[in-house]
């Protein structure tokens, strides 16, 4: 069988995927065993490698290699940034991510992705076996939620710099939802949890077939707001909080029910002038107490 | 006759979209064009909408080689303005990373430069060997390219004493395969002596930074002339050299990576106990800017803060933007066999450097003006 012709095309990157792709030459990833090549002419090649965001003086250029490829094309993309424009969206020349552009068949996530994935993400294209690669210690793989301790107050969604995070409410549900396709393994949200509940995972992550099942989400449940019965505060959060507070000032023990009432109104009825009462009757009875 | 030949944007010399446009008469090289903007993903305006922690890590993503330029450069003119005293250990740890950052991305230069001298054998060990290296930057920082190990105040993760042992360890395995690159060099010399030449006053007049300006002869290092970091601590010295050529610029950055070698050893050696990271308090007003040695030169970050976690205007001026047009004045004159060495050696690297330029139709035009005319205007 001859070799397969891998073609990188870097159409918007920072040179941090390139240099990746580049170093899967190197001896100890075997990239003999796969039988591919990496060529210099799109036309040389079935395998199409796309790095980096589409900016718009590129698009063109995106276009006319795919067209350019040998039969049958496959397309893999690597990197946040090919998959959906990672930390780079919302910028004003970025387009839509690849797959909006091309056909594509393999997703790599990671910011960038080790050779050790790459290389695995090919072989899986190509249908070929290929050795696993466990990560080393400390490394920063993709966030791992534990359902148990989150509470779904959202600490995570400001801090992601790559609108990883996302948080949904629905009727009385709240979903907290983790895309692996934008995360860039930076380990803010992991910062930021007051409840210890994000974990960066300690292994390699490796390529997906399609990015909308790429992540992992919790479900909260949502209180309901004691003024008007609108569903804003996750009922978790609201334990987690009065617990912390009580944790500091143990006289407000006898109070719980009053500051987990004060904590579940929503925001629209906590700027309502008519109910500045309401709360100052809370604050009364803490200050009297202390 | 005159031939023109369109590189780019996509092609197997460029590892990043950019366009050489080359004029060529009777086989030399007359004139050429350089067109950017291939990669150009609006960092700095960005910037503005990401809140001041959340810039250091899209600092660092402006370019993946010199990821740590970015962030230590970005980190050092914010907390200019804080005004605030970085622990001397969160100093070490980040001239340590920033080092085996400039190691890794001049053994990767070598690759290219084999790559481009077809020299197979070399390249694979080079690769090989700078594997190892990525084997220790990925327990220290976490990942292999982009580090996040700066964070404004300080870093974010210690390095064990176990992790530090086995870097210095390393270094030796470093040193030899430094001389094996030297020795290659020597070998390939009359390959890349003469090609691509920058005299001394040439550099100075389009204002070539890093190892492209060492080896037209001018001594300018920012870690010296400006130290940064822990800088001001260790010992080294500033190579430079007068044959102003791709040799030169060979030789440059092989002789740095030596120096490399020896200032990962001293850090180590005299890393100090301590905190890593100090507390910063609310944004204040104001401006600054901060300046450091990338691998590819001098790289310059400006900050202006208005009170708010949103900074108003980051401005960044990276190395490859100032040494790109010198490519002009290397090339005219060679034969085009010449091409793929010379745009080699600057190292360019074309993702931090792309900008939009916007010509405004009026300015571009000379219009003469009359004594009337003046005088209705008033």
């Amino acid at each position: 069988m001859s070799e397969i012709g891998v073609y990188r095309l870097n159409i918007g990157s920072c040179n941090g995927c390139d240099i990746e792709v580049l170093s899967v030459l190197a001896t100890r990833f075997g990239i003999g065993e796969l039988r591919t090549k990496i060529v210099e002419e799109p036309e040389q090649a079935n395998v199409l490698m796309v790095v980096g965001v589409v900016t718009m003086k590129m698009l063109d250029s995106l276009k006319e290699v795919y067209a350019k490829l040998k039969e049958p094309k496959v397309v893999v993309v690597a990197g946040a940034c090919a998959l959906s424009s990672g930390i780079f969206q919302k910028s004003y020349s970025v387009l839509e991510p690849t797959d909006k552009f091309v056909p594509v068949n393999s997703y790599i996530p990671g910011c960038p992705p080790s050779p050790q994935v790459i290389a695995d993400g090919l072989a899986k294209v190509l249908k070929v076996k290929y050795r696993e690669w466990s990560a080393l210690e400390g490394f920063r793989g993709v966030p791992e939620l534990d359902v148990e301790k989150c509470t779904g107050c959202g600490a995570c969604e400001m801090a992601c710099p790559a609108f990883a995070i996302e948080l949904v409410d629905e009727g009385s549900k709240r979903t907290v939802k983790f895309m692996y396709d934008k995360c860039i393994n930076c380990a803010s949200c992991e910062e930021v949890c007051p409840d210890d509940a994000v974990h960066l995972a300690k292994k390699r992550h490796l390529s997906w077939p399609d990015r909308e099942s790429m992540g992992t989400s919790a479900e909260e449940e949502l209180a309901k707001c004691p003024l008007c019965g609108a569903f804003q505060v996750p009922a978790k959060q609201i334990r987690s909080f009065s617990d912390s507070i009580i944790e500091k000032v143990e006289k407000y023990k006898k109070f719980r029910e009053d500051i987990e009432r004060a904590a579940a109104v929503c925001s629209e009825c906590r700027a309502k002038i008519a109910n500045i009462d309401v709360g100052k009757a809370i604050l009364f009875k803490l200050m009297v107490s202390s | 006759m005159t031939e023109v030949m369109k590189i780019g944007p996509y092609h197997p010399l460029n590892l990043e979209p950019e366009i050489y446009e080359v004029t060529m008469r009777n086989g030399k090289i007359i004139d050429v064009g350089i067109e950017q903007g291939y990669t150009h993903r609006g960092i700095e305006r960005l910037m503005e909408s990401k809140s001041l922690s959340q810039d250091v890590l899209l600092a660092e993503r402006v370019c993946g080689l010199c990821s740590q330029a970015h962030s230590t450069a970005y980190c050092q003119a914010v907390e200019k303005i804080f005004g605030a005293e970085i622990p001397q250990r969160a100093n070490y740890i980040r001239s340590l990373v920033f080092e085996m950052d400039r190691l890794h991305s001049h053994y990767m230069w070598f690759v290219l430069l084999f790559h481009a001298l077809h020299d197979d054998g070399h390249l694979i060990q080079v690769l090989d060997t700078r594997e190892r290296l990525m084997d220790l930057l990925e327990p220290i920082c976490g990942n292999r390219v982009h580090f996040s190990i700066n964070n404004l105040g300080g870093v974010r993760r210690d390095v064990s004493g176990g992790i530090l042992v086995k870097v210095k360890t390393l270094t030796d395995d470093l040193t030899k395969l430094s001389d094996d690159i030297m020795k290659a060099l020597k070998d390939a010399a009359p390959k890349l002596s003469g090609i691509g030449l920058l005299p001394k006053d040439k550099a100075r007049a389009y204002g070539v930074v890093g190892p492209v300006s060492r080896a037209s002869g001018i001594k300018s290092d920012i870690r010296k002339d400006d130290p940064y970091a822990a800088y001001q601590e260790v010992d080294f010295d500033v190579p430079t050299e007068n044959g102003c050529d791709v040799f030169s610029r060979a030789l440059v950055r092989a002789r740095e990576t030596f120096e490399s070698i020896k200032l990962v050893r001293q850090l180590i050696d005299r890393m100090p106990e301590g905190e890593i990271r100090a507390e910063l308090g609310k944004p204040p007003v104001g401006e600054d800017f901060s300046r450091v040695e990338a691998p590819r030169g001098e790289l310059i970050y400006y900050a202006r803060l208005n009170g708010t976690n949103y900074p108003e205007r980051i401005k960044l001026r990276p190395p490859t933007y100032v040494n790109d047009p010198a490519v002009v004045e290397m090339l005219v004159g060679e034969k085009l066999a010449n091409l793929p060495p010379i745009l080699e050696s600057l190292d360019r690297c074309i993702s931090c450097t792309n900008r939009i330029t916007v010509v405004d139709e009026r300015t571009g035009r000379s219009r003469k003006i009359s004594l009337d005319e003046l005088r209705r205007l008033k």
